[in-house]
This record gives C-alpha cells, structure tokens and sequence, in this order.
C-alpha cells in the first residue's frame, strides 16, 4: 500500500508561531537567551515577589530569604544558556528555588541558628490586611485569632519531613496545582497527593489544641 | 462570586485542582465568611490558613541590590575566563610536573609507534602462537583434536597426500 504525505501549509509551524505558543516567560528567557538582558530583567521584576516569598516559607528571615532569592535569579542567568523550553517556565524556576532553599536549610549553621530563633518570638509579615467588607466577615478579633493560627501553622512546618513540606508550600502558599507541583519534584501526581495528605494530617495532629477555637 | 459558589470550589481546592489566584480566592473567602468557614473541618482549616499567613513584600532596594550583585557577577565570570596559558601558569607546580610527564610520554609514545609500526604486531602475534603451544596438552584433554600427535610431529603432516583419497570407493 502505497501512502502519500499531503503538506499543508496550515500545519507548517514557524519558528515564530511556536514562540507564540510558548508560556510569556519562557518567551523572555529564550530571548534573554539570545542576548537580550531587558528580558531577564522583566523575568526577575515579574517573579521576584513569589520567589522571595518562597525562600521566606523555608527560611522565616527576610534577609534570608532574600539572599537566597538573588542566589536563584543568579543561578537562572547562568543556566540561561542551557535552558530548553520542555515545562513551564515557573516549573523550572521553582525546580532550582527549590534546591537552593533545601541547601540553605540543611546546612548545620543553618539548623543551629534556626533553633535558637524558635526560642524567640518570631518574624512576622510586615502588614495583615483583609478584606471585610463582605456580607457576613467574621469579626476582626476572629480572624486575628485565625492569622494566629495561619502564623502557628508556619512554624509546625518545620517539624514535617521535608518533602511533605516542600510539596506543602508550592501547593498551599506558592498556590500551583498539584500537576505543577508534581513536575517541580519529579515525582507522580498520585505521589504529590499523598504527600499533601500526610502533611495536612500531621499539621492537624500539631494545630489540633488551637483548630477547635476557629 | 457568592457563597454557593465558592463552597462548590471546595472540592477541587482540596484536590489540587485549583491554582494561583482562584485558589487565593476561594481560601481568603472561606477563611472571612463566618457561614462558610462554619462547614470547615480540620483537614479544610489546614487547606484555608495559608491564605491568612500573609505575604512579605521584598525590601524597596531589593532589586537595585540584586543589579549590582548581577553585575558584580558578570565581570567575575568574565574574568573568570583565562586563557589556557594562564591556567597554567596558574596552576602549581606539582601540577605542571605531571602535565609535562604526560606530554612527554605520549609524544615519545607516539614517536615510537611511528618509526616501528610492525613491531607491536609481530610481538602480539608471537603471543598467540606461545599461548596455543602452551595449551595443547589442555587441548587435547578436552578432546578438541583427536591425534595430537600427527599435529606435532611435522614431518608425518608434510609428507600426507595434497588431496585426500575418498572416503567411500566408487
């Protein structure tokens, strides 16, 4: 049997239309890639908050955090030049945030100077705001209490073995999905999943003389 | 959005099917919503309170600092890149010791099989012959070949028939 290719230029995909079809950030990093600095710098502005946000879930010091954070932005302006778009741009940012905030955290000084930190009262974000003018709010007193909490649940973070943890704030506090989470581990979706369910079973079993009063 | 169709969400909050600012909303709206937080168990507080754990904001001079430490990095990575001379000028000198040993050997290897290329051959041929000579008693054991002896005495093999007679008369 005899077949026949029939091209289509329809189907013919550019060079141009792929790029198109690719997520705005990996756009900006394959431009960064040939050269262009004003993309990387557009990739730092736009991705600077979640990333000194997630440095902060591992680490609770903002100076921290924020090392850690132009550590990463420098490591993806050396890995520019090996950079391949094979996920979403974030999957891959968070891949290496994720190792430097691990490396940061199992380092001895770290552990030492993050024990005696857990004695003291620790750092808390600069300004809680919410919105209360929904119909119904709970009262303000109410939802300090659940801010408490929130911060309380921060700390029992801690304690939790590690992937559960990591696979906890991507998902719960950087707010991905679990595929992205699961693509950012190299691990199952299924696996993520019971990740998570560990962990939440665990924070409840350290938050439970507190979740009562919510 | 109202109440019933954020407590439709909970569900898929809570498998993970929700992401970025649609899961900010449903969790900030549970946790603010005294009717709707009321239906929450403890597996769903967990699911909630990290809405509550507000963000930081990163320092005002947080990228100006990070500028000038990319530019910082830029030139010490462009100084990094020596030429090799220099790296090894650099390197110390049990170091350029050995890489001169190196050199040396391969050169002078190189030389060697250059000017006496058949040698090598003739040598890992003569190796080959030694080893059957040396295993024929092995050989035999191991009934490979029947009449070893008709194999070692040479004269008997030199003065058989070039062809051989028919196995079966005509």
């Amino acid at each position: 049997m005899e077949t026949t290719l029939v091209y289509s230029p329809l189907i013919q995909m550019t060079e141009e239309t792929r790029n198109e079809a690719l997520d705005p950030d990996a756009r900006l990093m394959l431009r960064f890639k040939d050269g262009d600095t004003e993309a990387f710098e557009r990739l730092f502005m736009r991705h600077m908050h979640p990333i000194v946000n997630f440095a902060y879930r591992f680490v609770r010091n903002r100076e921290v955090a924020e090392e850690l954070a132009q550590e990463i932005f420098l490591k993806v302006h050396d890995a520019a030049g090996s950079y391949r778009v094979q996920a979403k741009f974030t999957t891959w940012l968070y891949r290496i945030a994720t190792n430097v905030c691990l490396n940061e955290v199992r380092r001895p000084h770290f552990r030492n100077a993050h024990q005696s930190l857990d004695a003291n009262p620790r750092e808390t974000p600069d300004e809680v705001s919410f919105d209360l003018e929904d119909k119904g709010a709970v009262d303000a007193e109410k939802l300090l209490e659940r801010q408490a909490i929130a911060q309380a649940l921060r700390q029992a973070l801690d304690q939790i073995p590690e992937k559960q943890r990591i696979a906890f704030i991507l998902s719960k506090y950087q707010e991905l999905s679990y595929v992205e989470v699961a693509d950012i581990m190299k691990i199952s979706e299924k696996a993520v999943k019971s990740l998570i369910h560990r962990a939440k079973g665990a924070l409840v079993e350290r938050l439970k003389p507190l979740l009562p009063e919510l | 959005m109202d109440c019933d169709e954020i407590r439709n969400l909970l569900e898929p909050l809570m498998s993970g099917r929700l992401s970025g600012d649609e899961s900010r909303r449903v969790r900030r709206h549970f946790a603010s919503c005294a009717g709707c937080a009321s239906r929450l168990g403890p597996m769903e507080w967990i699911e909630v309170l990290p809405a509550l754990d507000d963000a930081i904001e990163p320092s005002e001079d947080f990228a100006l600092r990070f500028q000038s430490r990319l530019q910082e990095h830029r030139l010490r990575r462009f100084a990094g890149r020596k030429p090799w001379w220099e790296m090894v000028a650099a390197a110390g000198w049990v170091r350029q010791l050995v890489a001169a040993g190196a050199l040396a050997t391969l050169v002078a290897a190189g030389i060697y099989l250059r000017k006496y290329p058949g040698d090598v051959t003739d040598r890992i041929n003569s190796y080959n012959e030694l080893a059957v000579a040396e295993n024929l008693p092995l050989l035999k054991d191991m009934d490979v070949i029947s009449n070893m002896d008709l194999l070692e005495d040479l004269d008997t093999i030199e003065n058989l028939p070039s062809s051989p007679a028919p196995l079966l008369g005509r």
